[in-house]
């Protein structure tokens, strides 16, 4: 851990330079060969052939940003889950989050319902957002209504989790084998459907969310020191609790209703930030927000690599790029306690 | 100065744990003795807020409100546990958190930094808190408590774990606190009569006695606590050694 906040500062902004370096070869790789110098020019210059002009503009530019903004969106979304619910393990994914929108998207791939005047694209995604919703909406009602502890939450987050499961694979059962492809690409989660309009709306989520909990800080910071004391510091944990479970919920649906699943970065990214910088919010969170951008425009870049001129599900990428980094961590570190 | 409480009412469904109850707390350190499940713990919530209850509380004749608690009164719950690797520089900064921007002023710095000095603790201000012994991390929550300047001070039990030496130290800190209600919830009859200016006994939902430690005697001993007792005094310094338990039926 890094123990003066210069240093912890300094290797934010080490962060930082890294998601931009990334980002720039995450535009640069793909089937179309062009180097860097090249894609300069055509952003700066407005050089090159037209096709060229397209790939990088209408498609690499786009991929990039979106591996940014879900990759913080879903890191920053899980490390705020974690210090309110006081649980490693807790994520948008294992709160039901992320299978509501599987489900959502599911049910207008092969019941084709959804409004008529957009493209099928949007439906899916607007359904899949709707049934987020949903299922943040049960999770918190039933959380407020019963005042439920940490325990308690996670579990009724598990219960939905399940729930939605369940009915996912229902609808799988009676789907068509081409709905059952498409529903399995939705579910791998996927940048390559990325728009400017698209980015546009989950950063600006991402951002209101941002500063509302960059305004939090110190209280998130109180409540890593346990239930007790930081009711005992004044802190109404069960309405702040409930406060950011929301902000949490509409961030993740509206990240996970255009990309699919992506799994584990949100469990992956805050737990090394966490064992970097420590427990103090005001840096932990802008952390372990570029970590996720980082880690998402790594996976993007691996999953251009692997196969050769088509793109690997980036899902499947994270997830098994990440677990083994991630049980690296946690085996071998036995200096600094993860969690206590 | 003082605390009043009047007419005080709590229970936990079905189970009344505290029942009309009626004290007045003096600036200085009143120990809260009696036995598990008293009601100690409970008042002590009850004074911070974080029980509903029926009655009323006064602070100098003025009924005690959140912005009250939020501001004058500190409160220091039961043990050490669940401390993560926050600094303790940043924990005791934490004790005033809704006074604190992104950018922390430097007077607040300052003062924390005073508040370590004046409990001697300045040298560990950089370690993380987990890595401190149970005095010393009882010794920085006392630093948090102190930091917003309250005028109650509530803790419960803050010597349950420490050893002699850590919990004479502690005591000392306490009475070191000028101009302060400092209601302290115990078990330890012969530290509470040794540090305390005032002695709260509760039993049966009730206060049961209250006044100074030198009228505490083997008597009350055992009709609260069913324990016999010799008294021991030697040098102007009193004590209790515990013998027996008046009669096993009774537990």
């Amino acid at each position: 851990m890094i123990k003066s906040i210069q240093g912890k500062v300094f290797f934010t902004l080490v962060l930082f330079l890294v998601c931009i370096i990334l980002f720039v070869a995450d535009i640069a790789t793909g089937p179309a060969d062009m180097g860097v110098l090249k894609i300069l020019q055509i952003v700066f210059h407005q050089h090159g052939e037209g096709n060229e002009r397209i790939i990088v503009m209408g498609i690499r530019i786009p991929v990039a940003l979106m591996a940014i903004v879900v990759g913080a969106s879903l890191s920053l979304a899980g490390c705020l889950l974690q210090t309110i619910l006081n649980n490693p393990m807790a994520s948008p994914y294992s709160l039901g989050i992320s299978s509501a929108a599987g489900f959502g998207a599911a049910i207008t791939i092969v019941f084709s319902f959804g409004l008529s005047f957009v493209e099928k694209d949007i439906s899916i995604a607007l359904n899949a957002l709707l049934f987020s919703l949903v299922a943040s909406g049960v999770v918190y009602a039933l959380s407020s209504w019963k005042q439920a502890s940490p325990e308690a939450f996670i579990l009724i987050g598990i219960a939905v989790l399940f729930t939605f499961q369940s009915l996912l694979s229902a609808v799988e059962y009676y789907s068509s084998p081409e709905d059952l492809q498409g529903i399995t690409f939705w579910l791998f989660g996927s940048l390559s459907k990325a728009t400017y309009p698209k980015i546009a709306i989950i950063f600006s989520m991402f951002f209101v969310s941002f500063c509302f909990v960059m305004r939090n800080a110190w209280v998130l910071t109180a409540i890593r020191l346990g239930e007790a004391r930081a009711e005992a510091l004044g802190i109404n944990l069960k309405y702040f609790r409930l406060k950011i479970f929301l902000v949490v919920s509409i961030l993740t649906s509206v990240a996970v209703c255009f990309v699919g699943i992506i799994g584990f970065i949100g469990i992956i990214a805050p737990h090394i930030s966490r064992l970097i910088i420590g427990e103090d919010h005001r840096i932990l969170l802008p952390n372990s927000a570029f970590l996720g951008a980082i880690i998402l425009l790594l996976s993007s870049i691996v999953s251009k690599v692997i196969l050769p001129g088509a793109v690997f599900p980036i899902g499947i990428v994270t997830a098994v790029a990440g677990i083994p980094m991630f049980l690296f961590i946690i085996l071998f570190n036995r200096k600094t306690r993860l969690w206590h | 100065m003082a605390l009043k409480i009047q007419s005080l009412c709590l229970g936990y469904g079905r189970k009344q744990v505290l029942e009309n109850l009626d004290v007045i707390f003096q600036k200085g350190i009143t120990c809260l003795l009696g036995r598990n499940g008293a009601g100690k713990s409970s008042l002590l919530k009850a004074i911070f807020g974080l029980v509903n209850v029926q009655g009323e509380i006064f602070h100098n004749g003025k009924i005690i409100d959140r912005a009250f608690i939020r501001d004058e009164i500190s409160y220091i719950p039961q043990s050490a546990q669940a401390v993560s690797n926050i600094s303790v520089f940043d924990v005791v900064l934490l004790g005033d958190v809704f006074s604190l921007r992104f950018m922390v002023a430097e007077e607040i710095k300052e003062k924390a930094k005073s508040i370590l000095s004046a409990l001697g603790i300045r040298h560990l201000m950089h370690h993380p808190v987990s890595a401190l012994s149970g005095g010393e991390k009882q010794i920085v929550f006392l630093a948090q408590a102190l930091i917003k300047n309250p005028k109650v001070l509530l803790l419960d039990e803050p010597a349950s774990s420490l050893d002699i030496y850590n919990q004479i130290k502690v005591m000392k800190m306490l009475r070191q606190l000028k101009d302060l209600i400092v209601i302290v919830a115990a078990h330890d009859l012969n530290l509470s009569l040794k540090f305390s200016d005032e002695i709260v006994l509760l039993d049966n939902c009730n206060v049961v006695y209250q006044g100074a430690p030198e009228c505490f005697d083997n008597a009350l001993i055992e009709k609260i606590y069913q324990v016999k007792s010799h008294s021991i005094c030697e040098n102007n310094v009193r004590g209790f050694l515990y013998t027996d338990i008046v009669d096993e039926s009774h537990d």
